[in-house]
């Protein structure tokens, strides 16, 4: 059960989260709005309003995390916060900075980045279908997590080239997709991320279980009820 | 020579003739699924039922069939507009005909990594996951075919990427649906025996 003081960290740490992450996306795009974002005019650069669009689309998005905390739904292990809150500040200040249009292994390299906390989310997924399944349900042994950790995060670099692309369809631009040989080595870096964490799965699996993940987080309203109260 | 060997020698050839087709033709996807159904027919020869190396001989007939079709009458050059571009129409139909061997696939990949791991997956998996499968296997292949044209000899088109996983998703999320309909309907989950009927 969640102790008094537990929750109340876990409180303003969402708050914090809630009202400093936004923020920080919003600073970001004033360097855009201002026209001294170095995307801006970097190789072909960006155009303005892509950048804008994607620093508020990672404003609204870094907060739903936080809310769903708030709201007694949802926590997440601390250290996958870390690791997805740093990602997501990775690829807006390196879209900001032109380092994707400067700098020609930077998408490779952001891709093979992005693919492994893709992983890591799949992963966790998976740990919570496992242990949240009824006893006839079972991923099997850590050969079989991996296996199906593998097929299920593949798929995801798919998913995201779809976006990347309907999004310029339906924008009528080439804001994210820059032809098919960035999408085929986009598709490449996701793979070899996809692989590098199953490979670190396959290790930490060896001494661990998919319990020793779903036991740092919490789910429903059940799991948030604090020592010494009711519930309500 | 008992019959189950010759189904698994049967799969196993028509998986290497697709294999090798795909290769020649420089089909990266058909090259990837072909791989699958070897290598999935491989471990169903000595850990599945004859029921299923049967399902993957059928799999594998699958992959060979649409393979030959990528080939020759629906390859690219039978779906080009006047400036020799392909169509939008071409992307859909090659994406449908790559994503019906999929689907064999992604039952069988259900049943394999049970049988070798000792999981058992109830209708809810099925349902959740059979989508991801289904594009996941594709990836590799993107990937092969990457290798395939370099970076300066584009054949591939953007669109066929697009459409092509648009495709499989549509067929998978359907598959997946009625898969997993049918699993909670027989009150079966599929473990390393197979699909076994629900004893609760």
């Amino acid at each position: 059960m969640l102790t008094a003081e537990q929750d109340a960290k876990e409180r303003r740490v969402a708050w914090t989260m809630l009202v400093l992450c936004p923020l920080s996306f919003l600073f970001i795009m004033v360097f855009v709005i201002i026209g001294v974002a170095p995307g801006l005019t970097t190789g072909d650069g960006h155009p303005a309003i892509y950048l804008e669009a994607t620093c508020v689309l990672w404003a609204l998005v870094s907060m739903f995390l936080p809310i769903l905390r708030l709201l007694r739904l949802v926590q997440m292990p601390p250290a996958f916060l870390v690791v997805v809150y740093a990602n997501m500040y990775f690829y807006v200040i390196s879209l900001n900075m032109g380092l994707y249009l400067g700098v020609s292994w930077w998408g490779d390299m952001g891709h093979v980045v992005s693919s492994t906390i893709v992983t890591i989310t799949v992963f966790i997924a998976l740990c919570v279908m496992e242990c949240r399944s009824p006893p006839h349900v079972t991923f099997g042994r850590r050969t079989g997590m991996v296996a199906m950790l593998f097929l299920v995060a593949l798929s995801f670099g798919g998913i995201w080239e779809m976006m990347e692309g309907f999004t310029d369809t339906a924008g009528g631009h080439s804001y994210m997709v820059y032809g098919a040989s960035d999408t085929m080595g986009d598709l490449s870096a996701d793979l070899l991320g996809v692989i590098i964490m199953c490979i670190g799965v396959y290790a930490y699996l060896g001494k661990h279980t998919a319990y020793d993940i779903y036991s740092t987080m919490r789910f429903g309203r059940d799991a948030f009820v604090v020592e010494g109260h009711d519930g309500d | 020579m008992n019959s189950g060997r010759l189904v698994a020698i049967a799969s196993a050839l028509l998986a290497v003739a697709s294999l090798i087709i795909a290769w020649v033709e420089y089909e990266g996807i058909m090259v990837v699924i072909s791989a699958f159904a070897l290598a999935f027919g491989s471990v169903a020869s000595k850990r599945c039922s004859a029921y299923m190396n049967i399902y993957i001989m059928i799999a594998a007939a699958a992959c060979l069939i649409c393979t030959i079709l990528s080939v020759t009458v629906l390859s690219q050059g039978n779906f080009c507009d006047a400036e020799g571009n392909p169509t939008t129409t071409w992307f859909v139909i090659i994406g449908l005909v790559h994503s019906i061997p999929v689907i064999p696939m992604t039952m069988a990949s259900f049943v394999i990594i049970a049988s070798v791991t000792g999981a058992s997956y109830n209708w809810a998996v099925v349902r959740g996951l059979s989508p991801f499968i289904g594009m996941g296997m594709e990836v590799p292949g993107f990937v092969l075919e990457y290798m395939f044209e370099g970076a300066d000899n584009w054949m591939t088109d953007n669109g066929y990427i697009l459409y092509h996983f648009l495709m499989t998703l549509i067929v998978m999320l359907v598959f997946s649906y009625f898969s997993s309909k049918a699993i909670r309907d027989h009150h079966v989950i599929i473990t390393e025996n197979g699909v076994e009927e629900l004893k609760c």
